[in-house]
């Protein structure tokens, strides 16, 4: 593993970002017990790359851990090898003497949702394939007011001219405004400013996945007298910030792909 | 102290808030860290609200590989940067068999403190049993991200210095700012870059920065020429989202003023 880091950190490329941020801890809701003892895997993207420490147990039902590094292929799916790694006791001064990796198989991440994937990896000529899911650990808090930025893009019959995004004018602001109005499950207000002029709100459900958030609900705007449904998802909380793409799909036969960061008016 | 199965658990079954939105008043700590001088072990912290799951991947008496896990709580009122909980070891079905969970089960073994004393360094401090071990321990880069590209940013900020001037202060009426930013790497190994930012309505302002990657984030630095001033600019923090970029940044102009914001900006490409 030494080895491998060190080739990463030195070799460090460039390559443009993808679609979703796996970062997260990931496990099978199945494979757990109140006792404790689950396994899962940690994820940690950088770019195109995965980097991910497997937390399992072995034949004596031990804990045990590997390391991979998996890169992008051109389906949008990471693969990589699998590798076992020796080293100093924790107790003990570090020896790079110590240390020692060896391959041990391959391993697939495949994303199948936001806050789902499969897991593909062989330890020798022991094959493993494992549905897996992000782990949420607490909800998110969002509530606030935002200003926000947004692009995005339409498609359907009924699209107006005002519905499709102008590259000549680039992203435009908005204010958001999140409201907890049920702490337990999450439910939130929420309105949103699209465009100069349309001033719309919704109740929304939401999901915590992990890190991200999902709000989704019913979108009114009386101002225009247009609704539809919104979806909210990959909704990443950063410091007064967020950042996450939509779904919305108009009454009138129209729907909008888009993304959007959103900052506190607070410095 | 809640168990970590009886956390994993509720955390599965019944997601509870959180006290706090603590990720709007912390830096985000998750990563994997280790220290630069002992590559081989590390630990991978997920931050979620005001807890951490930490994952600590180290070797056993044997240099077997072994792993500890621990739920880090903030203390009441978040924000102090230190999170704290027990630690503990785990054991479960073999990975090649079917799960059972009669076989899975924890034993707490000690605590496990992590502080974060700068962006990209924090300290580690962790007892299992008798033995305790305190570390310095730093964020891996992996990977240089590509931030290139023209986004439409909105920013707030906050002044100090006695040079301010009243049209440099943040106006909470007025609320954060729009502007634009383009960022192009001219030289892709040392990652410098040249960077366009349109800072208050009508200035239009430029640098040539260096970059560097401390684990996830990014941190761009350089001089920023405006038409009428310039300052040192200091963008960190910077993380790469889908088309999307948010961080901090200072600004310290050159006559006794200080710009302190946040930022989150969007790809102008849908």
């Amino acid at each position: 593993m030494r080895r491998f880091l060190l080739a990463v950190f030195l070799c460090a490329t460039v390559f443009r970002a993808g679609a979703s941020d796996y970062t997260d801890i990931w496990f099978n809701p199945s494979e757990q017990s109140t006792a404790g003892g689950g396994w899962g895997v940690n994820v940690v993207q950088s770019d195109a790359f995965l980097f991910l420490t497997f937390f399992v147990y072995g034949p004596d039902n031990k804990p045990t851990w590997y390391v991979a590094g998996l890169t992008r292929d051109a389906n949008g799916n990471f693969n990589g090898p699998l590798y076992a790694t020796t080293g100093t006791y924790f107790g003990a001064p570090w020896n790079p003497l110590d240390q020692s990796e060896s391959p041990l198989g391959t391993m697939t991440f495949t994303l199948t949702g936001v806050g789902t994937g499969t897991l593909v990896y062989n330890v020798g000529e022991i094959a493993v394939t494992k549905a897996i899911s992000r782990q949420p650990l607490a909800l998110e808090d969002n509530a606030g007011n935002y200003r926000i930025t947004h692009t995005w893009t339409s498609t359907g019959p009924g699209c107006t001219p005002a519905d499709v995004y102008s590259a000549g004018a680039g992203p435009q602001n908005g204010d958001m405004a999140i409201q907890r109005i049920n702490l337990e499950t999450a439910l939130v207000s929420l309105t949103w400013q699209f465009t100069p002029v349309d001033v719309c709100s919704m109740t929304a459900n939401y999901t915590q996945s992990g890190r991200i958030g999902t709000y989704s609900g019913n979108l009114a705007c009386p101002s225009s007298g247009k609704s539809g449904t919104l979806v909210l998802y990959e909704v990443a909380n950063g410091i007064r910030t967020l950042t996450g793409r939509y779904f919305m799909d108009w009454s009138y036969g129209c729907t909008r792909n888009g993304r959007f960061t959103a900052i506190m008016p607070n410095p | 102290m809640k168990t970590l199965a009886r956390w994993l658990t509720i955390a599965t079954l019944a997601l509870h808030a959180a006290h706090a939105p603590a990720t709007n008043v912390t830096t985000d700590v998750t990563d994997i860290w280790w220290p630069s001088s002992e590559a081989g072990w590390g630990i991978q912290l997920i931050q979620n609200a005001d807890v951490i799951f930490a994952t600590m991947f180290v070797y056993g008496t044997g240099n077997q590989p072994v792993f500890y896990v621990a739920l880090l709580e903030n203390p009441p009122g978040g924000g102090t940067g230190t999170w704290t909980g027990t630690l503990y070891v785990s054991h479960g079905s073999y990975f090649g068999a079917p799960w059972s969970p009669a076989l899975a089960g924890e034993v707490p073994v000690g605590t496990m403190t992590f502080a974060l004393t700068g962006i990209g360094t924090g300290t580690l401090d962790y007892t299992v049993g008798a033995t305790s071990v305190s570390k310095v321990i730093d964020r891996q880069p992996l990977k240089l991200e590509n931030n290139d590209g023209s986004y439409r940013f909105t920013h707030t900020w906050s002044t100090s210095g006695a040079g301010c001037t009243a049209s440099d202060a943040f106006a909470p009426a007025t609320g954060a700012v729009t502007g634009d930013m383009s960022i192009t790497h001219v030289d892709a190994d040392t990652a410098a870059i040249s960077l366009q930012w349109k800072l208050a309505p009508v200035e239009f302002c430029s640098m040539s920065a260096s970059y560097s990657q401390i684990g996830r984030f990014g941190q761009y630095q350089g001089t920023l020429n405006c038409p009428a001033r310039t300052g040192t600019l200091t963008f960190f923090e910077v993380a790469n989202r889908v088309k999307g970029l948010s961080g901090r940044y200072t600004v310290d102009w050159g006559y006794n003023f200080r710009y302190q914001g946040r930022f989150g900006g969007v790809s102008n490409s849908p």
